[in-house]
């Protein structure tokens, strides 16, 4: 059994802390896991990130990965470090829900790619992360479920809808987790959390065995503590796929080597553009702050900043609540209580009403609204009114960031108008889908994004900062965000993510 | 736009294959509401000769190889089902009393 100050530092450590001592013989896979096994003891109880663990098969790949390495076997760099997986993506013989009633019980046949790709590095996967329902929602409160917290504050929302990845990652209970971004569910959880989540260029990570909510905007992508870990584990799952007809193929990521490359601290020649828009009236004052003095710390490193103004960034949302549920209806149609996951007979059941009734008990409200509203905007009255002229002005939204790209390497805005807050605070589902207005551009544009700390507000509450690229750049956005993390490190007197209450330790933010 | 009607709820959720309760009806016409009219401000924006976009990605289609790869046993997708019988899903009636 290992000491208290023991399992302090080890959960602590950055993946890549992990992967070196492992390789220096300082460190099994073993005592990760048992040191991470401790910590969601007694953590989980109060985030509530997880919605199974999977321990006794993470030992076994710790096991297996400790062997090969005593007998000098040439190993991924990895190997035996631990990662937890939003429930929104399948795993082979672990029980996959998104969160909702619909899939409870429900036990895949196979991985998905970015799975196999964790098990082909010798990753041992501790546990399934909580979300909002099928990644609907902004706080992970739809969780058909429990809710998730904040590790910074029990009583406020990790963001949503991979709170539980976020929220892992960010009280250490893990170092790395994988998300699933369709309008910000990576990012905007980073940003509430102090923690770095990255989506990655459309096409670049296999979505295949991602549940699908709406595929034009999906994208799988890491979150962890540093962007140097989420660059590994980006190189660890990009790549073509087969089993993906929109995956890019014959592209080989060097995400890591950016990232490092970033840590120098040099941006000169790098053009940021600020996004004008994405600030004001909603954002409030703490996080434009936060933002103003991270842009200050970019051209503090050679870079050349000027405010872009964005005509169409503020209608991403408008598009987005069209075209998202549009493709949610027609995705959640596979729900039907036929060939797998719930199914409710009422009376004299037909296989129509078995299916209305199944779907009526399987959804939460927040699903069953979408489903509404894309049955709605694809109806023949309103398909032309609504969907194709969303589509259209999906159109015009990507010609703004071309534009934009002709001057500009990277744009930059806050990740999201407020920090965290209070569970049950945001009830009105308008108002709640405003927290993804600066998140949802990148997916409708399918460009790469991410979000790192910036600092603290008047709270305490970590302050999320979010750099773009263009399409398939996704290595010059590791390479500035880890320069900002650097920048942001030394004025803070050490990095954001160490600021965090152990939630282990009794009296610690109980 | 106008209200949404109960009727038209009703309808939707039909065409969606949802059962509602009449309190979810009353929820959804309202929420609807809000939603619907928070997006109708893109109709504000000139979209004449503009192309709709279906798929962010910018590169042509590519398709794998045709080859046949391997498929997933049915004794194991049919262990997932509510109800089997021969290697078989087995369903509700198809013919109801409309």
């Amino acid at each position: 059994m290992m000491s208290g100050a023991d399992k302090d530092e080890i959960v602590t450590l950055t993946a890549s802390q992990m992967s070196e001592a492992m390789k220096k013989g300082d460190l099994s896979s073993r005592e990760i896991i048992e040191a991470e096994l401790e910590v969601a003891k007694a953590v989980d109880p109060k985030t509530e990130s997880y919605l199974a663990t999977c321990f006794n098969s993470a030992f076994m790949v710790a096991d297996a990965v400790d062997q090969a390495r005593a007998l000098g076997q040439e190993l991924p760099d990895l190997a035996g470090v631990p990662i937890v997986v939003k429930d929104m993506i399948v795993t082979k013989g672990v029980e996959t829900t998104a969160a909702s009633k619909i899939l409870k019980g429900w036990v895949p046949p196979y991985d998905a790619t970015c799975v196999e790709k964790l098990k082909e590095n010798g990753m041992p996967m501790l546990a399934k992360t909580n979300l909002d329902e099928f990644a609907q929602g902004s706080s992970t409160e739809n969780s058909a479920f429990h809710p998730t917290f904040n590790p910074w504050d029990l009583e406020r929302v990790p963001g949503g809808s991979g709170g539980g990845s976020a929220a892992a990652v960010s009280s250490f209970e893990s170092p790395l987790a994988l998300g699933t971004d369709t309008g910000g569910s990576i990012r905007q959880p980073a940003s509430f959390t102090g923690s770095v989540g990255m989506k990655p260029t459309y096409g670049r990570v296999s979505r295949y065995g991602a549940i699908s909510m709406a595929s034009s905007l999906d994208q799988i992508g890491p979150c962890a503590r540093t962007v140097e870990d989420a660059a590994m584990l980006f190189d660890a799952i990009a790549g073509y796929d087969p089993k993906d007809s929109t995956s890019i193929p014959d592209f080989p990521s060097s995400a890591l080597k950016a990232a490092k490359e970033g840590k120098k601290g040099d941006l000169s020649g790098i053009r940021v553009g600020i996004i004008a828009e994405a600030g004001g009236e909603g954002f409030s004052k703490d996080v434009t702050d936060g933002f103003l003095r991270g842009v200050n710390l970019l051209s503090s490193m050679g870079a050349k900043v000027e405010e872009q103004s964005f005509p169409h960034f503020l209608h991403g949302i408008q598009i987005y609540y069209i075209l998202m549920p549009a493709e949610v209806s027609s995705n959640m149609s596979r729900y039907d209580g036929m060939r797998y996951g719930l199914r409710v007979m009422p009376p004299d059941a037909t296989a129509a009403s078995m299916m209305a009734a199944t779907r009526e008990q399987g959804f939460g409200a927040e699903v069953k609204r979408r489903i509404m509203l894309g049955t709605y905007v694809l109806s023949s009255g309103q398909y032309e009114k609504m969907y194709v002229a969303a589509q259209k002005v999906r159109t015009v939204l990507i010609k703004d960031f071309e534009r934009a790209f002709q001057s500009f390497d990277v744009l930059v805005c806050p990740t999201s108008p407020t920090t965290a807050f209070k569970a049950g605070e945001v009830v009105d589902p308008v108002t709640m889908y405003k927290n993804d207005i600066a998140t949802i551009p990148a997916n409708l544009a399918g460009l790469p994004a991410i979000s790192i700390p910036a600092g603290l507000d008047s709270l305490g509450l970590p302050i999320g900062f979010q750099i773009m690229a263009n399409r398939q750049k996704d290595e010059l956005v590791f390479k500035v965000a880890s320069a900002l993390q650097e920048a942001v490190s030394r004025e803070n007197e050490g990095p954001i993510w160490n600021k965090v209450p152990r939630l282990w330790k009794s009296g610690e933010n109980d | 736009m106008s209200d949404f009607s109960y009727e038209q709820v009703q309808h939707l959720a039909k065409l969606a294959c949802i059962a509602l309760s009449d309190e979810e009806i009353e929820d959804l016409k309202k929420d609807l509401q809000g939603i619907v009219k928070s997006v109708a401000l893109i109709s504000d924006i000139d979209i004449s000769g503009v192309e709709p976009t279906t798929n962010p990605l910018t590169l042509p289609q590519h398709l794998r190889e045709d080859v046949s790869g391997e498929t997933l046993e049915r004794d194991v997708l049919l262990e997932q089902a509510p109800e089997c019988e021969d290697g078989m899903f087995v369903t509700p009636r198809i013919l109801g009393d409309e």
